[in-house]
């Protein structure tokens, strides 16, 4: 209770501070101010992290959420797009959000508004980090505060921008130059051109730089080709280019101002659908009507929808289950529109029957209760009707015979396990050739490495895990790393060691590998011999209970403790939980199964009602880290939530 | 009173003259019933997946359904299906020619089905008790040879997978969705026909029966009941290997655990296809119709959406069901 009353006491303090700061005119509506304790010398105190359970753990609460933009609907019909997102998302979650804008575009007052939203204090902040420069005071207010912070449609993600918010929600640019070439060569593009009307612009760049990787990787050229701003020059420039080099086929614009003088530029060369492959950014009613007409292959959208929709969403589940953002960029983007979906309307109010196909069930494995914990979750408040079927026992034949009869009953989409690509490939392209869409949630490694077209898998991202685990040890103090590997050669625990060891490297300090075995007491002596052999190493990472366990006894028996060593580990078990509550654990790594199940769900619902498509062929759940932080929510809600 | 007992009895005697009659109607009654409770039921691909599925569990079925006839049990066949599919995907990996890993996962799960048999001749052990053994024991083997990991086939699609189990894809893609008929349906038929035409025209068959019916008195008229239990003992184990080829030729994958609760499964078909535990008595079609019955299940359930854990229990229910009319009907009840 001394902790609690002390952080409330900080945060009713913070609060008043920023209440006396905001101007006095503009009240946000709708927020009651929370209850407030005499601040008895709690000015002293450091800043209380973030979702220290003030209220009693409860995942069913209503939230009260604020939402602060640099445009509104009322004045850009783009933002009505993502307010709609966002009004759903309150509506589906039984959250409420209100939104706060300026009258006209004014960065200045949006920056007061953040400051306004503060002082309400509200469960969440969800913000377009527009001017990170602006902002950056403001939303580190927030977070001083306890209140979680994430960005969406403007912004770089929290590395980027230096500030320590959730994620930003928005589109990734570099996958959809890469995505989208990788699209083109398999519509036949033999060499790739990337019409930048910005050449030096960091976003343009990123985009082109993915199409050349995907030109590239694929055993092809590509390269840019700087256009301006003006159509009739850019279409000569374009002109003299193919006549330069007339095998080039596949032809990347990075929106209208490079669309629009490339269709000039093909009507005078006489060319139509089929000559060439053409891809581009954005929609517009030219680029609408060439994918109409077969001339244009895909456009690019960011789908602002789910960026208003998602930030709402990360919100609640932070609050509610402590259920963090996996990664700093949360890609809402590239969505494709191509002639598949184009002009597709909403259908909001459409019933949607869903078919989840797992290789393990609740009934017989306890993980999984906890992905139809959130598949239920999602499935009440979406309104959607799931079946969930599994083998009795662990029978990949029968989970891939299940997948058959999941089709025959027809039903909108269906998301499985894809424990065995090879065996499950079949079935899979079976369902799609039907016109079923399909996605894959817990285990696969995406469609592009499975080779197998579904719509993106709902997983840990293994690497990201590692290199976002090194971040944060080096933060705290670490200087040089180990990561101890039970499994040498084993990919995904590979993939979190070169992370780590990234991290270590691009912070320019050095970080190696040891590999231990699955004996607790051989693996001691490994980790005690290596620690003489280098007694500099203060930062350690494990990646799993088998890692986790040997170090522990370690640990003891080396007289260690949290003050000469970091320790950051994969997975939760009760040693580690005890250990990151004492201290001696900085954070566990969390696959999130729950938002596994939820994210399946969601995701098909939105593409059925929505036209919303995954951004990524990897949607990460994991990894969500479980500290000080948060872990007395994660240990309150285990087995059911998290 | 008198008058209905005697029309019942008279049913009674009829329905017991038609062989199979329990099966039939039980088969009937499940397939009415989800014809017209369960959406999509009546279309291509749900008649196709059942067919399918069934044509490879159904296989092993006919096996068990013969040696169960001569009076005895297998509960290995599941575990001999995962050692031949490692034998013949571990064969086909190390680019052995694939011919001869065809015929080495036949000949290895013929000579597992032979060591059944000469253990139960040899020791008098009943064989519950001793392909329970064998169970545990070939699993060890395919767990040890596979390594306990997956093994996959991803090489160029064979000639012989396509001989052994393409799919009948002009025929499956005249459907939408597309079907999934395949090859080894017509496998499952070949076999069964033949065997049922064996058990049914040959002397052979005739001493399956004598075998199961009364092993004593088949002795004295001169039956040569060990070779006939041990021939039937390969012959189970010989088509749990070819069950497993040719489902490896669908799948190109096989895990630690494939096949087990196979040999329930096997049993669960014959029972509900009226044949009796202690053997002299059932049919290859009985048994075909139990198996169709048990697929048509599982696919009819998750047409209704209704999870699949409901099978187990529903399955149990139409078993002891079968039983009791099967019982009712032969006269013993």
């Amino acid at each position: 209770m001394g902790i609690l009353s002390k952080w409330l006491a900080a945060l009713a303090l913070v609060a008043m501070l920023v209440a006396a700061c905001a101007p006095a005119t503009a009240e946000p509506p709708g927020v009651a101010p929370a209850e407030e304790t005499p601040p008895e010398g709690a000015a002293t105190e450091p800043a209380a992290p973030i979702e220290e359970p003030t209220a009693a753990v409860d995942p069913t609460r209503s939230l009260d959420l604020i939402l602060v933009q640099h445009a509104l609907c009322a004045w850009d019909s783009f933002w009505c797009t993502v307010e709609r997102g966002i009004t759903d998302a309150a509506d589906d979650l039984g959250v409420n959000v209100t939104v706060l804008g300026p009258d006209e575009f004014d960065l200045e007052q949006t920056a007061s508004l953040i400051d306004q939203a503060v002082a309400a204090q509200p469960d969440g902040i969800g913000l377009t980090v527009t001017d990170p420069v602006l902002f950056k005071e403001p939303i580190e207010r927030a977070l001083a505060a306890g209140i979680p912070v994430v960005g969406y449609n403007a912004g770089n993600g929290p590395i980027a921008d230096g500030i320590d918010y959730l994620t930003y929600i928005g589109q990734d640019e570099y996958q959809g130059g890469y995505l989208g070439g990788l699209r083109m060569v398999a519509a036949g593009g033999t060499q790739g051109v990337c019409i930048n009307q910005q050449v030096g612009h960091a976003g343009l760049d990123k985009r082109c730089n993915g199409l050349v990787d995907a030109f590239t990787e694929s055993g092809l050229q590509a390269e840019v080709l700087a256009i301006s701003d003006d159509p009739a020059e850019s279409e000569t420039i374009i002109g003299d280019y193919t006549t330069a080099n007339p095998g080039a086929d596949a032809f990347l614009t990075l929106g209208p101002n490079g669309a629009n003088p490339f269709y000039a530029w093909m009507e005078s060369a006489g060319m139509g659908a089929g000559d060439v492959v053409h891809g581009t950014f954005d929609l517009s009613p030219e680029i609408t009507a060439n994918i109409e007409s077969g001339v244009t292959l895909f456009g690019i959208d960011q789908q602002p929808y789910l960026q208003g929709y998602a930030a709402v969403l990360m919100l609640t589940m932070v609050n509610r289950y402590g259920i963090a953002p996996a990664l700093p960029v949360t890609a809402t983007g590239p969505g494709f529109v191509d002639a598949g979906n184009v002009g597709a309307e909403p259908a909001p109010d459409r019933a949607v029957e869903l078919i989840m196909v797992q290789h393990a069930l609740c009934a017989w494995d306890a993980f999984w209760c906890v992905v139809q914990k959130g598949i239920e979750t999602a499935a009440e408040q979406l309104g959607a009707s799931v079946t969930v079927l599994g083998p009795d026992e662990f029978d990949l034949e029968q989970t891939a015979a299940l997948i058959d009869q999941a089709i025959a009953a027809q039903p909108d989409g269906i998301a499985l396990t894809v424990t065995d690509p090879v065996l499950f490939k079949e079935p899979i392209e079976r369902a799609l050739a039907a016109g079923i869409p399909v996605l894959a949630y817990n285990a696969g490694s995406g469609p592009l490495a499975d080779g197998i077209d579904y719509l993106t898998y709902l997983g840990q991202d293994e690497y990201q895990g590692g290199y976002l685990g090194g971040l944060r040890m080096v933060e705290a103090g670490g200087s040089q790393g180990v990561c101890i590997n039970q499994q040498v050669g084993h990919a995904g625990l590979d993939k979190r060691c070169q992370g780590f060891t990234d991290a270590f490297t691009e912070s320019g300090l050095s970080a190696e590998v040891l590999s231990i075995s699955d004996d607790p007491a051989e693996s001691q002596t490994i980790i005690d011999d290596y620690y003489t052999a280098n007694p500099g190493t203060d930062a350690f990472l494990t990646l799993g209970p088998n890692g986790a366990n040997p170090f522990y006894a370690f640990l003891e028996a080396a007289g260690l403790g949290p003050d000469q060593v970091v320790h950051g580990t994969f997975d939760l078990s009760p040693e580690i939980v005890e250990n990151i509550k004492n201290g001696t654990t900085l954070f566990g790594i969390d696959q999130q199964p729950f938002l596994q199940g939820y994210g399946a769900v969601l995701y098909l619902t939105l593409l059925l009602r929505q036209n919303i498509a995954p951004a990524l062929p990897v949607s990460a759940t994991g990894p969500g880290f479980v500290d000080l932080g948060n872990v007395a929510i994660v240990e309150a809600l285990a087995g059911e939530y998290r | 009173m008198p008058a209905q007992a005697t029309l019942l009895s008279r049913v009674r005697f009829r329905l017991a003259a038609i062989p199979d009659a329990v099966a039939l109607a039980s088969f009937g009654a499940v397939f009415l019933f989800f014809a017209l409770a369960a959406e999509n039921f009546l279309t291509p691909l749900s008649i196709a997946n059942i067919l399918t599925f069934a044509s490879i569990s159904g296989i092993v079925v006919v096996g068990v359904a013969v040696l169960m006839i001569s009076g005895e049990f297998d509960l290995s066949v599941g575990s001999t299906f995962a050692v031949a599919s490692y034998v013949f995907a571990l064969g086909l990996i190390a680019e052995v020619p694939p011919l001869l890993c065809l015929l080495a996962a036949l000949v290895v799960s013929a000579l597992l089905g032979l060591l059944n048999g000469l253990i139960v001749t040899t020791t008098g052990i009943p064989s519950f008790i001793a392909t329970l053994g064998t169970m545990l024991a070939y699993r060890g083997i395919a767990r040890a040879i596979g390594g306990s990991d997956f093994a996959f086939y991803s090489g160029e699609p064979l000639l012989l997978f396509r001989i052994l189990n393409a799919p009948l894809d002009s025929l499956n893609k005249s459907f939408s969705p597309a079907a999934t008929f395949r090859i080894s349906i017509l496998w499952f038929g070949l076999i069964a026909v033949l065997l049922a035409q064996v058990l049914r025209r040959t002397r052979f068959g005739n001493w399956v029966f004598a075998t199961g019916g009364n092993r004593g008195a088949a002795l004295s008229l001169g039956v040569p009941v060990r070779r006939v239990v041990v021939a039937n003992f390969v012959l189970a184990g010989l088509l749990a290997g070819v069950a497993s080829v040719l489902q490896f030729a669908h799948r190109s994958s096989v895990d630690p655990l494939r096949g087990e609760g196979l040999e329930l499964i096997a049993v669960a078909a014959c029972v509900i296809g009226g044949l009796r535990l202690t053997g002299g008595s059932g049919s290859i079609l009985g048994a075909c119709l139990g198996m169709l019955l048990l697929q048509m299940l599982e696919q009819g359930l998750v047409l209704m959406q209704i999870p699949v854990q409901v099978f187990q229990a529903v399955a149990g229910l139409i078993l002891i069901i079968a039983v009791i009319s099967n019982t009712y009907l032969t006269g013993e009840g």
